[in-house]
């Protein structure tokens, strides 16, 4: 059995083509099944495993109202968001949700994820640029890529600017959800 | 009447080809390791070519490679069936050795689909090839399936299976997933407008 050593966890939900929201910024073709999701193993595993969350200002900026994320998001844990610019309102918290807005980079929000994140793993939420930047600087350990039934012919590309031979992936799992997509699982190796 | 599926190698950051693609260079710069899974050491190429050409009656190829295939190919092609090549150039039919025939379309790639549905009957066809080839059916809307073989590595450049967002997007049924050493085979139907 292998012992749950904690990781950073880079994850994200990918179109068949490569691209992980449409043109428009809208990512509604690729999560029509959010529901679902929590109620699977693997949903219920990432939300068992993860201690704290690292997402940049997109991600954030999903939620219409930022106050919907205490008692809603699916990962009820220390928040660190990447961001230039915190919002003049500091979003509701509790008990378990917290908010750090990580203005000195990525290096700084991983640190700071681990720290609070105990035990458990850091979950990286990877909208485009954030995904881009934690595989650069080499900090994650492994990457989760949800990959739904869907070409989109354009839009954000996760892997963009990743060159050639700098990371190597090892698989560790495959796994067909519901909605007909494919979760796969790497050990990223540098 | 059979279907028309297409068997693509992708990397998991969706290329088909590397950059750089040339006659002497034909899946580009690294391309080549989206193949290594359907040769010794890692598979078995007669497995592979069992599985692809299972109910298939006719493969539609480009010019290109059936230029690089046709040496190596000989006088027995491992097809054993009608192949249809893509050309602007046009070139009289050839038959070759074993039951395989090239017949050269330069109308265009409707016209290499109808002629090959002609000589199917119930069996499928086979889109093989290569990378623009496999480009253009799926952005006809001409492919009912597809069959990608999904490489776990990041190639950075090259030929996008997908690229245009004027054509798409475009809705697939995952119907099966195996998973194998060095190479995750996913397959899909395409869901058509009503």
């Amino acid at each position: 059995m292998e012992v749950n050593m904690e990781k950073v966890v880079l994850g994200m939900t990918m179109s068949l083509d490569g691209f992980i929201n449409d043109r428009a910024g809208s990512v509604s073709a690729l999560y029509p099944d959010l529901v679902d999701w929590r109620e699977t193993d693997q949903g219920r595993e990432s939300i068992q495993n993860t201690g704290a969350v690292i997402m940049g200002r997109n991600s954030f900026a999903m939620a219409e109202d930022p106050d919907w994320f205490a008692g809603n998001y699916e990962y009820q844990v220390p928040i660190f968001v990447l961001t230039h610019r915190p919002p003049k309102k500091h979003p509701k918290e509790t008990d378990a949700l917290t908010f750090t807005f990580v203005t000195d980079g990525i290096e700084s929000a991983v640190r700071q994820a681990k720290a609070a994140a105990g035990d458990k793993d850091v979950n990286v939420i990877g909208a485009a640029v954030t995904a881009q930047q934690c595989l650069k600087a080499g900090l994650a350990d492994e990457l989760h890529v949800d990959i739904m039934p869907v070409f989109l012919g354009g839009g954000l590309r996760p892997f963009e600017g990743i060159d050639d031979g700098q990371i190597q992936l090892e698989r560790i799992e495959v796994m067909e959800l519901p909605g007909g997509r494919t979760h796969l699982k790497f050990r990223i190796i540098r | 009447m059979g279907k028309v599926t297409a068997n693509v190698s992708m990397s998991l950051d969706g290329f088909i080809a590397g950059p750089n693609i040339s006659i002497d260079n034909p899946m580009g710069d690294g391309g080549e390791r989206l193949h290594e899974w359907m040769f010794p050491p890692k598979g078995n190429y007669q497995e592979v070519a069992e599985e692809m050409f299972k109910n298939v009656g006719a493969v539609i190829v480009g010019r290109e490679m059936f230029d690089l295939g046709e040496e190596p190919w000989g006088d027995n092609p491992p097809f054993h069936m009608p192949v249809f090549v893509l050309t602007h150039r046009s070139k009289e039919k050839l038959v070759k050795g074993g039951g395989t025939t090239f017949t050269f379309v330069t109308d265009g790639i409707e016209s290499a689909l109808r002629q090959a549905k002609a000589v199917a009957g119930d069996k499928d066809i086979l889109v093989a090839g290569g990378a623009a080839v496999e480009q253009q059916y799926l952005k006809a809307g001409l492919l009912d399936e597809i069959q990608i073989h999904l490489i776990p590595i990041l190639m950075g450049n090259g030929t996008r299976l997908f690229d245009d967002l004027s054509a798409g997007p475009i809705e697939l049924e995952t119907t099966r997933v195996i998973d194998s050493p060095g190479v995750i085979h996913l397959q899909f139907r395409i869901v058509k407008e009503p």
